[in-house]
Parts: C-alpha cells; sequence; structure tokens
C-alpha cells in the first residue's frame, strides 16, 4: 500500500507544487494521477521516491515512512520514468541485470532475465543488443522489466505512456495489468486521458498542487472523463514543473 | 554494491571513445619519453663518466706530486651522479649545474698561489628559471598535464550525463546511499584510467631497461613504485573535480566547459602566473655585484698583509706564518662569499617554489623530481654532499700533514707543508649518494599538500553529490 499524508512541497519557500495531498493507493489497484504540466505530479513522485523532501507530510510504503527510512521505503518501490534512457552501451540484458543487483537481486539467471524480457515483448533477438539503437517503445518495455525484476510492493510510474505509438501504448496497459494482478500498487502520472480511462482502478486530477477530485472505477466509466478533467484545468495556466 | 556500479562505469568507458583516444595518447607520450630518453641518456652517462674519470686522474697526479700540491690544488670538480629516473622528471636539470668546482684558483704570485675553494658554477641554481619545465615530455608532463585531462574526460559526465539520460533517478529509486553510487563511480573512472596508464608505464619501462645505459635497481624500482602512488593521488584529485562539477551543474556541455576552464587555471595557468609573480619578487642579493665584493674581500686582505709582510725577512719563520695565514684565510673569505651567494639563490628559489604549490601540477613535479632524483631538492642534496666532501678532504689534508715531522705544519705555503708525496688510494674520493629517506623527509609537505587537496575534493564531491536534486 502507498500512502501520502498531507504531503507538501513548496520551493524557494512561495511556489506551491504539491499542497497537503492525501491519497492511498491499495494493493492490487492502479491509481492515475491527471494533472497538465506543472500541476505537481512529477514533485510528488519526486517525494515519493525520496529525490526531493517533502516541506510537509509524509508518505508510507506499507508502513514505512519514506522521508524517515528512504533507503529501508526504496526497498518495497519500483520505478518507471518517462523518458528510460538507460545505458546505450549495454545490451538490454546487461541493463536489466545491473538495475535488477541495484534493486537487490543477488544473483540472477540469464533465464530468469530472458523469461522478463520476454514477458514485457521484446522479442529474442533485442535481448543482446545494445539500448543505443531500441526504439522509445522497446526501452519502456525494458524499463517495465526492470520495475517486474525488482519485485516491488508499490509500482511508480511517471508519464510513461508519452511518445509510446497506440500498439506500444496498449501492449504497456497490458503489462500494468498484469503488475495489478500480481497485487502491486500502482501509482502512473499522466495527461493521456484515454489511456488513464482504460487502466485506472482510481483518477485523481491534480491542479496546482491540490487533488481537486478522486473518481472511483465507476465514476470514471460514468462521467465523462475529458470534460470533466478540461473543466477542472480550464482558467489555469500551463506552466513547467518546477523539478521537470 | 560499490563494485557493482564501478564495474558498469568500468564496461561503460572501455567501449566509449574516450578510452581508446586516452590509451593512444599515453601510449604515444610514453613511448616518445621512452625513445627520447634512450637518445639522450648514453651522451650523458659518457659525459659523466669521463667528468669523474678528469678528477680521479687529476686527484691521483697530485696526490703523487706532493700533499702541498694536493692541498693547493684541491679535488677538482665534484660530478652529481646521474639519477637513472630522469626520464620520470627531468626537472629543470638543464638549468642546473652538473658539479661543484672544488678547485678553484684565483691568483699566484713569485712565491705563493691561491688555495682551492668550493665555488658553484653560475647556473646552480638558475633564479631565472623558477618555473616548472614542460617542454620535455617526461614523466611529470604526461602525468600533470595529460593524466589531469584525461581524468577530467572521464568524470565530466559522471553525474550530469546520467541525469540527462534519467538512468541517475532509476539508480537513486533503488535502495542504495548516495555516496555508494559516488564512490562506485570514482572507483570505475580511477580503474579505467588506471589501465592505460600503467600498461604505456609498463611498455616504456620495457623499452628503457633493454638499454645497457640503464641500470634499475631495487631502490629505483621502489621509487617508482612511489611515483606511480603520487600520479594515482594526483589522478583522484582530478577526478574528484570532475565528480564536484559534474554534480553542480546540470549539462554535461556546461560541465566540460567548466572542468577545461578549471583546468588551465590550475595546470597552466597558475604554475606559470605564480612563478612570474615569485621570480619578480625583490631579490635579497646585495646590491654590489658578486666579483666586485670579491675584489673588494682580496684587495683589502692583500693590502693588509702587504702593509705587515714587507717587515718580515723573506725566508723568516713569522714571514712565512704571514704568508700562510693570508692565503688560507683569503680562500676561507672567497670560498664564504661563493656559500652567501648560493645560499641567497637557494632561499629565492625555495619561495617561488613554495608561492607556485598553490597550484597541484606544480606539487605533483616537485614530488616527482623528489623521487626521481633529479630537479632542485636532489640538487640540495649533491650540494650537502659536496659540501660534507669538502670537510672530509681538508681533515684529511691536516691529519696528513701533521703525521709527517718534517712538516712545519704551516698550510698555505710550499715549504710550510709536507713535501711528501701522498698515496693517491689514501685520498678520500667523492662519492654522490642519492637517499630515498631524505627524499621523503623532503616531500613530506608536498604528498600532505597533495593528500589535502584531494580530500578536499572528494568531500567537495560528496557534499555536492548528497545535496543534487535527481
Amino acid at each position: 500500500m502507498l500512502e501520502t499524508r498531507e504531503l507538501t512541497k513548496v520551493y524557494n519557500e512561495n511556489v506551491l507544487a504539491v499542497n497537503k495531498l492525501n491519497l492511498t493507493v491499495e494493493d492490487g489497484e492502479i491509481y492515475v494521477v491527471l494533472g497538465a504540466n506543472g500541476a505537481g505530479k512529477s514533485t510528488t513522485i519526486s517525494m515519493l521516491l525520496n529525490f526531493i523532501e517533502p516541506t510537509s507530510g509524509t508518505a508510507l510504503v506499507g508502513d514505512i515512512e519514506i522521508p524517515k527510512f528512504p533507503l529501508e521505503a526504496k526497498k518495497h518501490l519500483a520505478y518507471v520514468s518517462e523518458n528510460v534512457e538507460l545505458y546505450r552501451n549495454f545490451t538490454a540484458r546487461q541493463n536489466l541485470s545491473f538495475f535488477a543487483k541495484l534493486g537487490g537481486r543477488k544473483k540472477v539467471s540469464n533465464a530468469e532475465l530472458d523469461e522478463t524480457l520476454g514477458r514485457v515483448g521484446l522479442a529474442e533477438e533485442a535481448f543482446t543488443r545494445r539500448v543505443k539503437t531500441f526504439s522509445k517503445g522497446m526501452r519502456q518495455r525494458l524499463g517495465i522489466a526492470i520495475a517486474i525484476m525488482k519485485d516491488a510492493q508499490a509500482v511508480l510510474l511517471d508519464e510513461p505512456t508519452s511518445g509510446l505509438d497506440p500498439k506500444g501504448g496498449a501492449d504497456f496497459l497490458n503489462l500494468l495489468r498484469q503488475l495489478k494482478e500480481e497485487g502491486k500498487a500502482i501509482f502512473m502520472s499522466t495527461h493521456d486521458i484515454f489511456r488513464a480511462k482504460e487502466v485506472a482502478d482510481r483518477i485523481g486530477i491534480l491542479v496546482q498542487g491540490n487533488l481537486e477530485r478522486e473518481l472511483t472505477r465507476e465514476e470514471i466509466q460514468r462521467e465523462n472523463l475529458e470534460e470533466l478533467y478540461l473543466n477542472y484545468v480550464a482558467g489555469y495556466e500551463p506552466e513547467e514543473e518546477a523539478s521537470e | 554494491m560499490v563494485w557493482h556500479i564501478a564495474k558498469r562505469e568500468l564496461y561503460d568507458n572501455l567501449n566509449s571513445l574516450r578510452f581508446a583516444l586516452a590509451a593512444a595518447l599515453l601510449l604515444g607520450l610514453m613511448l616518445t619519453n621512452a625513445v627520447v630518453h634512450l637518445r639522450e641518456h648514453p651522451e650523458r652517462v659518457r659525459q659523466y663518466q669521463k667528468g669523474v674519470s678528469e678528477y680521479q686522474n687529476q686527484l691521483t697526479s697530485h696526490a703523487e706530486n706532493s700533499l702541498y700540491d694536493l692541498a693547493q690544488e684541491g679535488p677538482g670538480n665534484l660530478y652529481k651522479k646521474l639519477s637513472d629516473l630522469r626520464f620520470c622528471a627531468e626537472g629543470g636539470e638543464t638549468f642546473l649545474s652538473e658539479y661543484a668546482d672544488g678547485g678553484y684558483n684565483r691568483w699566484s704570485t713569485d712565491t705563493l698561489k691561491s688555495f682551492w675553494l668550493l665555488a658553484y658554477p653560475t647556473a646552480t641554481p638558475n633564479r631565472k628559471n623558477v618555473r616548472p619545465i614542460v617542454t620535455k615530455v617526461d614523466w611529470g608532463f604526461i602525468i600533470g598535464y595529460v593524466l589531469s585531462l584525461v581524468a577530467l574526460l572521464f568524470t565530466f559526465d559522471s553525474i550530469s550525463g546520467e541525469r540527462e539520460r534519467g538512468t541517475l533517478r532509476l539508480t537513486l529509486a533503488n535502495s542504495i546511499p548516495r555516496h555508494t553510487v559516488l564512490i562506485g563511480k570514482f572507483l570505475g573512472a580511477l580503474i579505467s584510467i588506471s589501465i592505460p596508464f600503467t600498461l604505456s608505464i609498463l611498455i616504456n619501462l620495457l623499452v628503457i631497461s633493454t638499454s645497457s645505459n640503464v641500470h634499475l635497481g631495487t631502490e629505483a624500482w621502489g621509487r617508482l613504485g612511489i611515483i606511480f602512488f603520487i600520479a594515482i593521488l594526483y589522478t583522484c584529485l582530478f577526478l574528484a573535480l570532475g565528480l564536484l562539477v559534474s554534480a553542480r551543474v546540470q549539462r554535461s556541455a556546461v560541465s566540460l566547459v567548466v572542468l577545461l576552464l578549471v583546468w588551465v587555471v590550475l595546470v597552466v595557468f597558475m604554475p606559470s602566473t605564480l612563478a612570474s609573480i615569485a621570480g619578480g619578487s625583490p631579490s635579497s642579493s646585495p646590491t654590489l655585484d658578486f666579483w666586485e665584493r670579491s675584489e673588494i674581500l682580496h684587495d683589502e686582505l692583500s693590502n693588509e698583509y702587504d702593509s705587515h709582510r714587507y717587515k718580515e725577512p723573506e725566508d723568516s719563520l713569522k714571514g712565512m706564518q704571514m704568508d700562510g695565514e693570508y692565503v688560507i684565510k683569503d680562500a676561507e673569505q672567497q670560498e664564504q662569499l661563493h656559500a652567501e651567494r648560493l645560499n641567497q639563490r637557494v632561499e629565492q628559489v625555495i619561495r617561488a617554489r613554495s608561492i607556485t604549490r598553490l597550484s597541484p601540477v606544480t606539487i605533483v613535479q616537485h614530488l616527482l623530481e623528489s623521487f626521481a632524483g633529479t630537479g632542485f631538492e636532489r640538487h640540495l642534496q649533491f650540494l650537502e654532499n659536496v659540501q660534507t666532501y669538502a670537510r672530509e678532504f681538508r681533515v684529511f689534508i691536516d691529519d696528513t700533514d701533521r703525521a709527517d715531522p718534517d712538516s712545519l705544519h704551516i698550510f698555505g705555503v710550499p715549504a710550510g707543508m709536507s713535501k711528501k708525496p701522498v698515496n693517491p688510494e689514501a685520498v678520500p674520493l667523492f662519492e654522490d649518494t642519492l637517499n630515498l629517506s631524505k627524499d621523503f623527509n623532503t616531500a613530506t609537505t608536498e604528498l600532505l599538500l597533495l593528500l589535502l587537496f584531494v580530500v578536499v575534493l572528494v568531500s567537495g564531491a560528496y557534499l555536492a553529490f548528497v545535496r543534487v536534486e535527481v
């Protein structure tokens, strides 16, 4: 389970990036946070990964308080970033092996690596190819493979579908569903309303650091999400997120 | 985990163009160094052996004539022993004299001749050339200039590049302390540089050891080991600098530009500017020219001698004593003058070297000179050996004269000293030696200073990295 309690981040003492954010992501649930650029999505993920210190409030993975015990908390967190570049001179297998060991795996066999790479839909010939020859979609798949390999309790995804073609996006959502079925708590930030609607169990709409609305699965199906989202963000000038 | 990260860095570096270029450059320079050394060293050895042989022949010839001849002529030119490791650090040897003059005679009359004194050729040490010498492709140049640049090229994007690619976020999303990542990166870069550096050194030594003129004994290998350690320590300094700047800036291109500027300031600008400032500082040398002072002193003594000497008969004992006192005092005064001039120059060079120590490249060059047995510190050791030998030589003359019952024991006068020939084998010979423990003592301050630089920069890199926003 992933939880934030009054989580707040203020940059330079006057730029409010996230304001008293309270949300919970249960195990086996996909929580999607929607928001324009500068809404505070990436700042939230950065605080969940302890890349930045919250100004106030806290976040938990299971019962571990992330700001107090970041190293312990990170054992239970996996992360997929918006633009997974990875190590360009490494092959897919070498990248996966490297990050698996960083994630705490002592020994990983080639068979296990290949199985995970196959599971995320990478062709066998790509296992031993250098990542610099990969398309963005292939790199995103590899990013998911890294998260799967870590076998963490919660998975954080920062705009993972941006730039993916429709097929790549659909495959990616299938992988998320698999992770959900394994009981992972999945927290994904995006501004892709359609994919959010397709995969989310709950959606939170973040506007200028405030969680303006939370929708359940039923509400997502029932309401016109696009219109709702545009209504919330209307009137606010999009701006760059401070940490993006 | 440190090793896991270091291995990745190493693998990445080994597959990079910069690694290939660094390896080719280091290998090319080390081979050049070896070839130049093999071309120049035999001639230096020949010159040294010729000088030593002349010194020994003169000493034998004077000893076989009489004790007076030996005492009046002195030991002759005393040559500085050649260092087998000159290829490591040329150390401005061109500007330092290869010998001390231990047979410097200035005047003679019908009955008297000036006694020998210890003089130091005017280029010893050359006060106009206190700058580090960089034109020679020695190890000092390769380590001081090339290796430091290579270290920066291996680290300028270590952190900023990973941040640009997003791999830093992915790495730090795991349960790994930041210092572990930093140490891993540091070690990875250090090993990546050490591989081509060590290989090029080994090839250099292999080529050099093929020459029959170079004899690398146990101590020389020990010194080479110390030099290698200093090179690694110096590389660590620039690796830490590279990591520090890479952590502080957002983009690798900016990091590279900043580091190149810092490198130019630390390695090129600072040594030359500081040396110019130090070289231009007020000199403590007397306003009167050395030779004028020498002449005045001699004239004063000569006038005093003349004013008293005419009162005594030429062959009287008292007259002979006055002659001896005059000759010996003249030699003492002149030697004192030479020693004073030497000390003034030494002080000036020491002052200049203290100021240039602010630059790490100068520190490393001083250290390499110390352990290669070349350069200024080595020259001071040579001068100390020369002065010790001069004392021994004079004691020998004194003892030998006292052992002759027929001698009047009046030094400085032919009739007052022993006329018997001296066994040449009994005359003490000058032997210039290098002393590793002395080298360590003289290099301690600079070693500590280099270590301090490394500690400060490593701490700076750590503080910058733990605060970096990913």
